[in-house]
C-alpha cells in the first residue's frame, strides 16, 4: 500500500454490526478513526432500541439502520451488500462490543491487499499473545476447528472469530450469500467460503478482554452442537456461482 | 337408504358434510379477502378430493385391499400424509417470506442512508452560496463537500456485480 510499484490504495470498509451497543459503540468508532484512519466505517444498527444508531451517526460513521432486528448474520450481510454496491475493495468485520482492536485492522487488510487472500481471520489462538477462553468455549472451538478441517481441508485455530477481512471477490459473494443462523454464522461463512474456492488465511490478532461473551458455560456445548449441525446442513446446499449470474450473462453476450 | 357402493347413508353423510364445510369456508374466506387466491386453490382442490372420496368410498376400499390394511388405517394415513405435506409447504412459504423480509429491511436501510447522504451533500453544497454572497455564476466547488460523503455517493464499481 505504501511502497512504490504497488497498486492504487484499496478502499476499505469496516463493517460494525451492532445490536444495543450504545455503551461501547462510541469508543469503538473513536478507536477506529484513530488507529484505522484509511478505512470508512459502516455501522449496521440491527434494530437497536438504545440509540446505538444515533450515537454512531453522531460519531461520523455511515449508519445502516435496519428497521427490524434481523440477527447478526443478516446485519453482517447488510454491510457486505453496502460494501459491494459502493465499490469497496476490502471489507473488515469488526464487533461493536469493543472486543476487537482497531490497531489490528491494518494487519488483516494488508494480508488481503498484498498477499492475495480472500478471507483473513484474526485469530485469538494463534501466536504468542493468546486470548484465554473459558474451558467450554475452548473445547467448542477445538471441535469446530476440527469440523472445518474435516469438511473443507482448511486448517484454522479460531473458526468462531468475528474479526475478519474479505477481498472484493469474497465480499461480493457474501453480499449475495451469507449464512443467517444465530451464532453459527462465523463458522458457516468460513466453510461456505472454503467450499467456493476462496483463499483463507489466519493471522494472530490481539484482542481485548473486556468484550463480554454472550455465551455461558452450559450453553456453550449446546451452541457447538447447533453450529456443527448448521455446517452439515450447509454442506447439502448446492454450490453457487462465485461470480454473480448477471456478470456471467454479460460476459457470454460479449463473446 | 343407500346412496352408492352399498354403504349406509350415515357413513357417507359425515365425510360429505366435512367436504362441503371446507369448500364453503374456503369460498367465504376468499370473499372476505382473508385468503389469497394461490392458497384458496389448495383448499378448493382439497375439498374436491374429499367430496370425491365421500361420494365414491370404493376408491378407498380398493386402496385398502391393495395395501392390506384396514379402513381406518388408510383414512388416518391419508390424513397424516396430507397434513405433513401442507406443513412442509407452509415451512417453505415461511422461509421464502423471511428471506423477502430480510431483503426488504436491508434495502430500506440502504435507501435511508443514501437519502441522508444526499441531504447532507445538498446542504453542504447550498451553504457556501448562502454565506459568501459573491457566489453568483460560479458553480459550487465540489471540494467544499466533505470528502467522505462525495466518495461514498460515487458509484465506482459495476453494480451488476452485486
Amino acid at each position: 500500500m505504501h511502497t512504490l510499484g504497488q497498486k492504487a490504495v484499496p478502499r476499505v470498509l469496516v463493517i460494525v454490526p451492532a445490536h444495543n451497543e450504545a455503551a461501547s459503540i462510541g469508543s469503538v468508532l473513536r478507536n477506529l478513526s484513530i488507529h484505522a484512519p484509511m478505512a470508512d466505517v459502516a455501522v449496521v444498527d440491527d434494530g437497536s432500541a438504545d440509540g446505538t444508531g444515533r450515537i454512531a451517526a453522531a460519531a461520523g460513521a455511515q449508519v445502516l439502520r435496519l428497521p427490524l432486528n434481523l440477527g447478526v448474520g443478516a446485519a453482517m450481510q447488510t454491510g457486505y451488500v453496502y460494501a459491494c454496491e459502493r465499490g469497496y475493495d476490502i471489507a473488515v468485520q469488526f464487533d461493536g462490543d469493543g472486543q476487537h482492536r482497531a490497531d489490528q485492522v491494518g494487519l488483516l487488510v494488508a494480508e488481503v491487499a498484498e498477499r492475495g487472500a480472500d478471507l483473513v481471520i484474526g485469530s485469538r489462538l494463534v501466536g504468542r499473545r493468546r486470548y484465554r477462553f473459558p474451558l467450554s468455549r475452548w473445547i467448542g472451538s477445538r471441535i469446530l476447528a476440527r469440523l472445518v478441517f474435516l469438511t473443507t481441508g482448511v486448517r484454522v485455530c479460531d473458526p468462531t472469530s468475528g474479526f475478519r477481512a474479505a477481498s472484493r471477490r469474497m465480499l461480493s459473494f457474501f453480499a449475495r450469500h451469507y449464512p443467517q443462523s444465530y451464532l453459527a454464522d462465523t463458522v458457516e461463512a468460513l466453510v461456505t467460503a472454503a467450499r467456493h474456492g476462496m483463499v483463507i488465511r489466519e493471522l494472530p490478532a490481539r484482542m481485548r478482554r473486556n468484550g463480554h461473551s454472550s455465551i455461558g458455560n452450559a450453553a456453550g456445548l449446546w451452541h457447538t452442537l447447533r453450529i456443527c449441525l448448521a455446517v452439515l446442513i450447509d454442506r447439502m446446499e448446492r454450490k453457487l456461482p462465485v461470480e454473480p449470474l448477471a456478470a456471467l450473462e454479460g460476459r457470454e453476450k460479449d463473446t | 337408504m343407500i346412496l352408492a357402493d352399498g354403504i349406509p347413508l350415515i357413513r357417507q353423510l359425515v365425510p360429505l358434510l366435512l367436504a362441503i364445510i371446507v369448500a364453503v369456508a374456503t369460498v367465504e374466506l376468499v370473499r372476505r379477502r382473508k385468503l389469497r387466491e394461490e392458497y384458496a386453490m389448495l383448499w378448493i382442490v382439497t375439498s374436491i378430493a374429499m367430496l370425491v372420496l365421500a361420494v365414491f368410498p370404493s376408491i378407498l376400499f380398493r386402496l385398502q385391499e391393495a395395501l392390506r390394511v384396514n379402513y381406518l388405517t388408510i383414512v388416518l394415513l391419508a390424513f397424516i400424509l396430507f397434513l405433513s405435506l401442507i406443513t412442509m409447504h407452509f415451512a417453505v412459504v415461511i422461509s421464502r417470506q423471511a428471506e423477502q423480509i430480510r431483503q426488504l429491511a436491508q434495502h430500506q436501510a440502504m435507501m435511508r442512508l443514501t437519502l441522508a447522504q444526499f441531504a447532507e451533500q445538498r446542504d453542504s453544497e447550498a451553504e457556501p452560496l448562502a454565506e459568501g454572497e459573491q457566489g453568483e455564476e460560479d458553480d459550487v466547488e465540489p471540494n467544499t463537500t466533505p470528502a467522505r460523503t462525495t466518495r461514498a455517493l460515487r458509484p465506482e464499481s459495476d453494480p451488476s456485480l452485486c
